[in-house]
């Protein structure tokens, strides 16, 4: 009976967790990924693998943003070298801010998500850092770098 | 907020954009609640039974990569194959649709035409001359032993490839890719098309695909795998694909290509890429070009990783390519900060004569003062760290 009371909860937890993330967890798979169909299924995926460890986990905002970064980084991984359009598509109607996205789909994947969880996700280097596993020197690089093809695209 | 930001226009205009791109993915779509329901996919839950294919479309997604141009570094295969690859020029057809519950043929093909058309449109839209494939197209179909179908349209101007991953159902999950209009030169072979199911992470042995064209006088062409294995197709259709098995947790990041001439010469398209992972004179003059360069080393160099963990998993031994790869980005990177350094005879050689070698007599590695330099370095330190201890197991 304490199992099934137990499942219960955690259903109604990752229930919850699902209403209150997912919005936020996709909007951030597509300024990673550029796909909003990758970024759908990224999220999906991570809610259906995290049935099994949801108990474990602290602080699921943060496990699940984790989950979500890193998923899609496998994906890119496999698909560096696609050739980046050179294009600006009109995503939102306002030119400043179409052109300024389409250099950001431009940068590298590494590049691109220091960007976007600095930027857009408001975490510090060192959280960036944390989060890709990465060395806090090698994030504060690519920051560095991301910023210099910016503004040089932009010019 | 670090000094990085101190540039406030630029960050401001960053966080404007990533905000309002983000707010373009519709919230009235990304409601919906865990429960079980026959909601067709939009953002509400799928449901147990559909989100079993969902997973299964995302895993498939995230095994099955397509690349279009260069490719890198080769990978332990243990066998080749390339009996499931029709002839240049023919076309095949599925025996998938007999077997699995799939989209029927002709709708996997029509809508990879369909992606082929947008993809000539797109380019087109971005100003990119002569987008529309011109000439004789060749449409060959075929089906990789995992059920995957693959589907290559071949212009004398373009080839493009569409995957339709077996996965049952009707779903059709075509990954696509952008038209390569750039024509090979008379002796010369383009790589268009990249495709593998292997790679860390994975559980099974795989398949990796290579799709190009060939210049007039090509007549083969060969991929040649780290343990010597071949696998050759002929080429003087003017295109060629090759499909080759190999092992688990092997990535495939860099294809040794050779091709055959109709003189009989023989072409390595392996050295011509190590070339191209230097910066030559003519970039260091032109602005930005050594930045934009560096860049692009340093993004491989997350495949750098990848290679030395494939070689740690296999024996704990690097290859010559990954030393040769890793060593290029580093010296490429010292070089965009300014150090004059090169690597000759084992040594990195600067300015003011050869980094001292380390105490075991093996590369020295030593950085000058480059922080943005720290991870090649790693990368190198590391690689170097694996062909010492390797050269002393020899020498034992």
């Amino acid at each position: 009976m304490i199992g099934v009371r137990s499942e219960l909860a955690q259903a109604a937890e990752i229930e919850a967790a699902y209403a209150r993330e997912r919005a936020r967890l996709v909007r951030l798979a597509y300024l990673l990924s550029g796909s909003r169909e990758l970024a759908e299924d990224v999220v999906q995926t991570v809610f259906a693998e995290v049935h099994e460890r949801w108990f474990y986990i602290d602080d699921p905002p943060a496990y699940l943003r984790r989950a979500v970064t890193n998923r899609v980084r496998d994906t890119q991984r496999r698909q560096y070298r696609r050739p980046r359009s050179l294009a600006v598509a009109t995503v939102t109607g306002d030119v400043e801010i179409d052109e300024m996205w389409a250099r950001v789909q431009q940068l590298g994947p590494a590049q691109r998500a220091v960007v976007v969880l600095h930027f857009y996700e408001d975490l510090s280097l060192v959280e960036v850092s944390r989060l890709l596993g990465r060395r806090p020197a090698t994030v504060r690089s690519d920051l560095h770098r991301a910023l210099h093809i910016l503004k040089r695209r932009l010019e | 907020m670090t000094d990085l930001d101190h540039d406030h226009e630029l960050a401001d205009r960053l966080r404007r954009t990533l905000t309002a791109v983000a707010e373009t993915v519709d919230s009235t779509d990304l409601g919906g609640s865990p429960q079980a329901d026959s909601a067709p996919a939009g953002g509400r839950w799928r449901g147990p039974a559909v989100l079993v294919a969902a997973v299964t479309l995302a895993a498939g997604a995230a095994a099955t990569g397509w690349v279009l141009g260069r490719a890198s570094a080769p990978a332990q295969v243990a066998s080749a194959r390339t009996d499931e690859i029709a002839a240049p020029g023919a076309t095949t057809t599925s025996t998938v649709d007999d077997e699995v519950s799939v989209a029927p043929a002709a709708e996997r093909r029509s809508r990879c035409r369909a992606e082929f058309a947008r993809a000539g449109a797109l380019n087109a839209e971005a100003g990119i001359p002569n987008a529309t494939p011109s000439g004789t197209r060749h449409d060959v179909e075929f089906v990789h032993p995992s059920g995957d179908t693959t589907i290559l349209m071949i212009s004398s101007t373009s080839l493009f490839a569409c995957t339709l991953p077996d996965r049952g159902g009707t779903v059709l999950d075509p990954n696509v890719y952008e038209l390569d209009l750039a024509a090979p030169g008379s002796d010369d072979i383009t790589v268009d098309a990249i495709w593998w199911t292997s790679g860390p992470g994975t559980t099974g042995p795989g398949q990796v695909f290579v799709a190009g064209r060939a210049g007039d006088g090509v007549e083969s062409v060969e991929v040649v795998l780290p343990d010597e294995t071949a696998a050759d197709v002929d080429a003087r259709s003017g295109w060629y694909a090759v499909l080759v098995d190999v092992p688990a947790d092997v990535g495939i990041f860099e294809e040794r290509m050779h091709w055959t001439t109709s003189d009989g010469a023989m072409h390595d398209r392996r050295a011509d890429l190590l070339d191209e992972e230097t910066p030559d004179e003519a970039c260091a003059a032109r602005p930005g070009c050594v930045e934009d360069e560096v860049a692009r080393l340093l993004e491989e160099a997350e495949t750098a990783e990848y290679r030395r963990a494939a070689a740690v998993l296999r024996d704990g031994r690097v290859t010559d390519t990954e030393w040769d790869t890793v060593r290029a980005v580093y010296v490429a990177c010292l070089r965009s900060t300014g150090v004059d350094i090169r690597f000759e005879n084992d040594l990195f050689i600067t300015s003011g004569g050869p980094l001292p070698a380390d105490g075991d007599g093996g590369v020295a590695v030593a950085p000058p003062e480059a922080p943005e330099c720290d991870e090649p370095y790693g990368l190198v330190a590391e690689a170097h760290g694996l062909l010492d201890a390797e050269r002393r197991l020899t020498e034992d």
